[in-house]
């Protein structure tokens, strides 16, 4: 019998809820309290109750309760506090305060019928009746659907007391009340009076209205209404024996308790499915935001080591660059070192050979000088002062080439172009030799036509001194100088002697030289530094130096020299 | 003609003698010192021609500090350089006292001589003149100095008789004979700023101090030296106006 029990209770708490109706008396009297003395707790407690929130309408009311002053007040207090209790189930609190209401309080009728509620729910079902007979006898005063509920409860309580004539009479009035319109209430009447009949075991008439009810269901959308009705139909029809039916009710019954739970289910899974997808979705959004994330720091690091590698490139090019003018550096150091290397060792060679000999001569000289002052022979004496002197000469001449030549390698040879006059340049050479010129038998003819040119005077003393030194050397008896104008941009001198003249072979050689470094210069050949010298200083100073020769009709040695017009 | 008188400063004695045994022999006049001190203390004492420098004096470039000197102290004498220094650095320092010549040891004769006409020629900047042709001349407001042989005499400014144009050049002459110059006329007129030199013609600038005669009608001037002058229309009344004593 479970499943009516179970009935009833909903039935209960459908009633609790709809006393609104009555309440409008009481609402009205209520603000009018509000309204006209402003009391704070009445008012907070009576506006909690209308929004249900029991418990702090519970606190309220007790608190107002301190304060009343008129009875109204006081009723209205203790039946809403009442309520309240009886709502959270505080029978007894709800039992005291409905209590307290006075019976001349207009509103004596719904005291009765919240007592009789209360003393349901306790199971008092004695009480309740008494209270609800009580108030049967004002029922008038009460509304319609109320009145119904109220019937209906009078009716169970007279089905637990197993008052079946009583409990059938107060659910045919209910039934009586029920709207045509309203189905479940029918159901609900029918099924409660059919519950009457069949406790009674009158079973021809319950189990019409059991069928008439579940019939109803059927029709109705009510899934819970057709569970039950069906539910009640299996158990009617196992207790009838009827297997047969009983399995097809149940399995009805199973049906709709399994529509009832797949609507709970579908609705679950719906929920499930919309969660699922959301969270897919989501998942989707995370998996695109990751992908992103990946793509962008990807991107970053491919940003990254470009840079990174251009930068590398750019050190990797810098670094290149400064070590190959390193490089270059080095073998331009190289070279001028090598250079150097030839010069110094080209500087030795001579000291060694072209020194040894002349000092070794003016040694024997000496010596040779020491006998004849012993033998007091004059005339050799003078000889071979003469010879010394010249040899002195020439070592002292190889010397300053050598001087001038490593001054000029070194870059320190004293070198300033100007205007300098040609012919005081040319007699301030001649005048050195005039002590040779006599020593050796030569005459040095000169025919100089004065000019101006533009060089460095002292490189191109060196240069005279040199040509002239050959010329005497190798030159014969008769040397002819001359100087004059070639041509607007030049002015020559020319030493022109009467010696044997050089061979073709080596004259090309010499004329080659111009362009030769000291380190090109094979010694054995017999090309002297004083060549070398020549050619340097001369092209120093923008000039031609040119050797012409033939055979046994001497050598003319020509310089050309950058000519300032007068 | 006057010999030139000439400072040498050179701490060698060996060196300085036979300097200065050249030097006489050539004509020249030679007061020597040791130092740079002494030589300020002739150079306050008594005139000097040109001014012989040896650079290093007892190890230390004095030579040049000395020169250096003279310029700031606008000591207006022509100065040479004696050097057997090689070395650039010295050179370069010695080239920024301008007007610039020098002479390298070891040298002969003709070299020493040579510096000495050089050394006048750049200071007067006539440049080219005495050592290139030996009938030029160096003209300073007080001195003509020209070459006798190998050496350098001067001629006191007075002394010239008369000065005339010759193309390019102009022709200076003295009893001791003539010589030529590249300036022109008024170059010559404004380097001398003399008041005894008038022009009287275009090409002719007179010594006053030597006239003899003027012919104005002749236009014509007739020196001590029996020179005859051409006397343009040009030049007569400001020649009458600043010389009244020919009227």
């Amino acid at each position: 019998m479970r499943g009516f029990l179970f009935l009833f209770l909903v039935v209960n708490i459908v009633f609790s809820q709809k006393n609104i109706n009555e309440f409008e008396l009481l609402n009205t009297i209520s603000n009018q309290i509000c309204q006209s003395s402003k009391k704070d707790f009445f008012c907070k407690a009576f506006k909690f109750y209308k929004e249900k929130k029991y418990d702090s309408c519970y606190v309220y009311s007790s608190r107002a309760l301190f304060l009343v002053d008129s009875q109204d007040e006081k009723d209205i207090l203790n039946y809403i506090q009442g309520g309240s209790a009886l709502k959270k189930n505080i029978f007894k609190k709800a039992s005291e305060n409905f209590s307290q209401i006075s019976d001349t309080s207009s509103f004596k009728s719904l005291k009765l019928l919240q007592l009789g509620v209360l003393n349901l729910n306790i199971k008092k079902y004695k009480t309740a009746i008494e209270y609800y007979s009580k108030w049967e006898r004002d029922s008038l005063l009460t509304k319609k659907s109320l009145r119904l509920r109220a019937y209906r409860n009078f009716g169970i309580c007279y089905m637990h007391i197993k008052d079946f004539e009583k409990a059938k009479k107060y659910f045919d009035k209910e039934f009586s009340l029920i709207n045509t319109i309203d189905t479940l209430s029918i159901i609900k009447a029918k099924m409660d009076l059919a519950n009457v009949y069949y406790e009674q075991y009158l079973d021809d008439e319950a189990i019409p209205l059991f069928k008439e009810s579940y019939d109803l269901a059927k029709l109705f959308s009510d899934i819970e209404m057709k569970q039950f009705t069906s539910q009640n139909m299996a158990v009617i029809e196992k207790n009838r024996k009827s297997y047969k039916e009983s399995v097809a009710y149940y399995t009805e019954f199973n049906k709709w308790k399994d529509s009832l739970n797949n609507r709970d289910r579908i609705w679950e899974l719906t929920e499930k499915d919309k969660q699922l997808a959301v969270a897919q979705k989501q998942q989707e959004i995370a998996v695109q935001d990751e992908k992103l994330k990946r793509q962008k720091v990807q991107r970053d690091g491919l940003i990254i080591g470009a840079s990174g590698l251009l930068i590398f490139l750019g050190g990797l090019g810098f670094f290149y660059k400064k070590l190959q003018s390193q490089n270059k550096l080095i073998t331009k150091q190289k070279e001028a070192l090598n250079t150097a290397n030839k010069t110094k060792d080209y500087l030795f060679s001579v000291v060694s050979h072209d020194l040894r000999s002349p000092i070794n001569t003016i040694k024997n000289q000496h010596v040779e000088l020491k006998e004849h002052i012993a033998n007091n022979n004059l005339p050799a004496i003078q000889e071979v002062n003469n010879k010394a002197i010249a040899v002195t000469e020439s070592t002292s001449h190889l010397l300053n080439n050598v001087l001038h030549w490593s001054l000029e390698q070194s870059n320190q040879l004293l070198f300033n172009p100007q205007e300098i006059a040609l012919r005081p340049t040319i007699e301030h050479v001649l005048y050195d030799y005039r002590m040779l010129v006599e020593a050796n038998n030569i005459i040095i003819d000169a025919d100089l036509e004065n000019a101006l040119i533009n060089a460095d005077k002292e490189s191109i003393k060196i240069v005279l001194r040199n040509v002239l030194d050959n010329a005497v050397k190798y030159g014969g008896k008769e040397i002819l100088v001359t100087t004059g104008v070639s041509s607007n941009d030049y002015a020559f001198i020319k030493i022109k002697d009467s010696g044997v003249g050089v061979p073709a072979e080596k004259l090309k050689k010499i004329n080659s030289l111009t362009n030769l470094s000291i380190d090109k210069i094979d010694r054995s050949e017999g090309v002297g530094l004083g060549v070398i010298l020549c050619h340097t200083l001369v092209k120093k100073n923008k000039g031609i130096l040119t050797f012409a020769s033939e055979p046994n009709n001497g050598t003319e040695v020509t310089i050309e020299l950058p000519n300032t017009p007068v | 003609m006057n010999k030139l008188r000439l400072l040498l400063l050179e701490d060698l004695d060996k060196e300085a003698n036979a300097l200065i045994t050249v030097l006489q022999e050539n004509n020249y006049e030679v007061i020597r010192v040791r130092n740079a001190e002494e030589a300020e203390k002739e150079l306050k004492n008594r005139f000097f021609d040109i001014i012989i420098l040896d650079i290093m004096i007892d190890g230390k470039p004095e030579g040049i500090a000395l020169a250096e000197r003279m310029i700031k102290q606008e000591v207006n004498i022509p100065f040479l350089f004696l050097t057997s220094m090689q070395s650039k650095a010295i050179f370069e320092q010695a080239k920024f006292t301008n007007p610039f010549s020098y002479l390298l040891k070891p040298h002969n004769e003709l070299e020493l001589l040579y510096a000495l006409e050089l050394a006048i020629e750049t200071h007067f900047k006539q440049e080219n003149s005495i050592s290139f042709n030996k009938n030029s001349a160096v003209l300073s407001p007080e001195f003509l100095f020209v070459k006798k042989r190998k050496s350098v005499v001067k001629i006191e400014v007075p002394a010239i008789n008369y000065i005339e144009v010759q193309e390019k050049y102009c022709s200076l002459q003295c009893d001791e004979g003539s010589y030529l110059i590249k300036m022109s006329l008024k170059k010559i007129i404004e380097l001398l700023s003399n008041n005894d030199f008038k022009q009287v013609h275009r090409n002719f600038l007179v010594n006053i101090k030597k006239i003899k005669e003027i012919y104005f009608e002749d236009n014509l001037i007739i020196l001590d030296s029996r020179d005859k002058i051409p006397f343009s229309e040009r030049y007569k009344a400001s020649f009458r106006r600043d010389n009244p004593i020919f009227n």
